[in-house]
């Protein structure tokens, strides 16, 4: 039997397909959802779910959520280049993400096991599509920690996907998934057609979810109450569910000492001024998508909500905006990726004949080329699995190996993607150009990258395992890991000094033009001020001086700011 | 590689009917995918990739070449003039674009920024232009496949390698613009953002 788990950032849920349907599975208390909350105490096994969230309070330290968004990270310790793999301190010992991970796998493994009355050794387990291959990893490897096989490793959206068509395999149709949830975002186009399941792009961002949401409406409610933001996530996490339904809510804010402040109003406008910048990140994400697909919002049938935020009423009418059309709201935000995965699960053991999944690569996969380019060997959305292979000579004589860097991500400078590691090619020694290896990148149908190693003259073929080596990109994960870097080293003034000296050199080449653009516009009398300003800061430039350099560039920063103005307004009227 | 023709059921000629592929490829990778009783991890890869081949015209072209023997010694893989012309327009097009996109981005004070929104806006324009002109000359190249086909095969080899190359080049060019006017818009987007927050 094969399990489909749906390992959240907030929540987890575990399914199984049985007699035809997937079903979600309860633990002891009834309830579907675990809470992906471990909490490690001295001398006794970790809590996991709800009792690890009732302990939060009393230990902040030994417990860890939204451990999914440290899945496969990196860190850099200070005063050196190199890079290790993320660790969480507690009282009782340092976790890697994947070890508490798989406790919660653990956990909801015995919950089956429970309500199943069999062992259970085999599973399917749900990621953010945009999940890199590093993640993927982590998350299979989490797995296996549980004691399970990891069938397979299946994006998210599309599992909602699944969820969505399983009873609608008749149909053709063009779906968007849009899957907002707790710490991740992801957004996939989807073809239905007769039972075949056809990802045509996804899009997404792994640090994106309710979470960020939860921080913005904390960092806010401290400024209105003169309290630490840290101490109220939970009332905000709670606000905000409310002002799902109500249009206003009070925020009591509980002391330490369990007297409560006085309630402080708080609105869904409030809300959703808080909320709207942040949600905004994922118009960028959906046009992509459309874009390549080849499609605009006109060709899509459906668009599917999932994710717990998307029941934010905002949530719901920016997608209606994005995509002109009322969102289907029809899947279960917090099950319709459990069923998927359960459904996934009954593919794999030949319960469903009819259906096929075809999903796809979300992220480029290519290696580093002269000049510190990349050189795309599998384009982002290829469906998997799929295969790419490069020859490499040897470029002198007798060369015994070539070192490569393998990178993940869409942009052109190599220095800019994910590095997924190194790829150590041996030759065996011969004349220059002589040697030939034959390197193929395979991805397979977990979106998990193999790599083997063919030698062409004496067509042996070997797997090589790539070291890994993956960056925390993520600002916020990188607060999470509260590792302090040191800038001793730095010359504090000198950067100080740097850094004003190209805001000044923008500000007077975009003084110049700004002149140019708004010709007439700009009175005599405004421009002899602003003149006057700008030689200030020359002045201070020229003779290197710190303070008057600071004080030139916030006078010309702020005077500016009206031709800023009026240029945006240019902008808007055309 | 293999025949993708073959692999499709499909007579080997310069054009193929986008939509019996897609469905050809639906029905075939439904048995071939590996969650399939019946599947094959190696002959999905194979059809995938024989599918990306016969979509994109370029490659499609140069495989049936390819299939027929190569080209011999002869050198066709010149660019049709129309082509030629748009090259050396467009890369400095692109240039000056990508430059004003990481302008935008890495902008420190807020009329820097609202200088290259000015320029972004004019240079959005511009591609908006070109992109128009490089879908007509796509079109017209995609028309000469279509004769190509109706001649077929009396057609020299050399003639559908230059087709191809011109093909390669349009479409990369396609791809370079919408990429660029997309970002583009995305920073003209965010500034509508700002205005309406204010």
């Amino acid at each position: 039997m094969i399990v489909g788990i749906d390992l959240g950032t907030t929540n987890s849920l575990i399914g199984v397909f049985e007699a035809g349907f997937p079903v979600l599975i309860a633990d002891e208390t009834g309830s579907y959802l675990t809470p992906s909350v471990v909490a490690f105490e001295p001398n006794a096994a970790p809590l996991v779910g709800f009792p690890a969230l009732h302990r939060k309070n009393l230990t902040a330290t030994d417990t860890i959520h939204s451990v999914k968004r440290l899945m496969g990270a990196y860190e850099k310790r200070s005063s050196s280049q190199q890079q290790f793999p993320v660790r969480l301190r507690t009282s009782v010992g340092d976790f890697s993400p994947e070890q508490v991970s798989a406790h919660i796998l653990s956990k909801l493994k015995k919950d089956a096991e429970c309500a199943l009355g069999v062992p259970i050794e085999r599973a399917v387990i749900t990621v953010p599509a945009y999940f890199n291959d590093a993640q993927r990893n982590a998350t299979k490897t989490a797995g296996e920690l549980a004691g399970l096989t990891v069938e397979r490793i299946l994006s998210e959206p599309t599992a909602a996907a699944l969820a969505y068509g399983l009873n609608r395999l008749h149909d053709r149709a063009r779906i968007a998934v849009y899957d907002l949830g707790g710490g991740t975002f992801d957004i996939s186009l989807i073809e239905l057609n007769q039972g075949t399941f056809e990802v045509l792009s996804t899009c997404g961002d792994t640090a994106l979810g309710g979470d960020d949401l939860d921080r913005a409406i904390a960092d806010f409610l401290a400024q209105k109450l003169g309290v630490a933001a840290r101490t109220l996530i939970k009332s905000a996490e709670e606000a905000k569910k409310r002002l799902s339904e109500e249009i206003k809510t009070e925020i009591l804010f509980p002391f330490d000492h369990g007297e409560a402040s006085n309630p402080t109003v708080f609105t869904r406008a409030e809300l959703e001024a808080i909320c709207h910048p942040i949600l905004e990140r994922t118009r960028a994400h959906c046009m992509r998508a459309l874009q390549d697909a080849h499609l605009t919002q006109g060709d899509l049938d459906e668009v599917i909500l999932v994710g717990g935020a998307t029941r934010m009423p905002l949530v719901r009418a920016l997608v209606a905006d994005l995509f002109g059309r009322v969102p289907n709201t029809s899947q279960h935000p917090d099950e319709a990726v459990a069923l998927g995965a359960a459904i996934q699960a009954g593919i794999l053991e030949g319960a469903i004949q009819n259906l096929t999944l075809l999903d796809v690569t979300p992220l480029s996969l290519g290696i580093e080329t002269f000049g510190g380019l990349m050189n795309v060997l599998i384009p982002r959305n290829t469906t998997i699995p799929c295969k790419s292979g490069e020859m490499f000579t040897n470029a002198v004589s007798n060369q015994v190996s070539l070192r490569i860097s393998v990178l993940q991500g869409e942009r052109e400078m190599a220095a800019d993607n994910w590095k997924l590691g190194e790829l150590v090619v041996p030759f065996t020694p011969a004349q220059k150009g002589q040697a030939r290896v034959g390197v193929q990148f395979e991805i397979d149908a977990n979106g998990i990258l193999n790599v083997l190693i063919r030698d062409i003259a004496t067509h042996q073929d070997h797997h090589i395992k790539i070291q890994h080596a993956v960056d925390v990109s993520d600002e916020a994960v990188e607060t999470m890991i509260a590792d302090s870097v040191e800038n001793a080293f730095e010359d504090m003034q000198e950067r100080a000094f740097t850094e004003l000296r190209l805001k000044a050199e923008e500000l007077l080449s975009a003084l110049r033009s700004a002149f140019v653009q708004l010709g007439e516009e700009i009175s005599t009398e405004e421009r002899t001020h602003l003149d006057h300003l700008a030689q200030a800061a020359r002045d201070a430039l020229f003779t290197k001086a710190l303070q008057p350099l600071k004080l030139a560039v916030a006078q010309l920063d702020e005077a500016t700011q009206p031709l800023a103005n009026r240029l945006l307004d240019k902008l808007t009227c055309r | 590689m293999k025949d993708a023709f073959a692999l499709f059921g499909f007579e080997r000629r310069p054009a193929v009917d986008a939509a019996e592929l897609q469905e050809r490829y639906l029905r075939r990778a439904a048995i071939l995918h590996p969650d399939s009783a019946q599947g094959d991890a190696r002959a999905f890869v194979e059809l995938g990739t024989a599918r990306a081949v016969l979509e994109d015209p370029a490659e499609r072209l140069n495989h049936l070449i390819e299939l027929q023997g190569g080209l011999k010694g002869v050198s066709g893989s010149s660019f049709a003039n129309e082509v030629i012309v748009e090259m050396i327009d467009l890369a400095a097009l692109l240039l000056e674009a990508t430059q004003e996109i990481s302008k935008i981005a890495n902008a420190l004070t807020p009329l820097a920024r609202a200088v290259s929104l000015q320029s972004a806006r004019n240079l959005l324009n511009r591609l908006e232009g070109a992109e128009n002109r490089i879908k007509l000359l796509i079109n017209s190249l995609d028309e000469k496949v279509e004769t190509a086909d109706q001649t077929w095969p009396d057609i020299p080899l050399a003639q559908l390698a230059q087709l191809a190359a011109s093909l390669r080049f349009a479409r990369k060019r396609r791809t370079q613009i919408s990429e660029t006017s997309f970002q583009l818009r995305c920073a003209l987007g965010y500034r509508d953002l700002q205005t309406q927050e204010e």
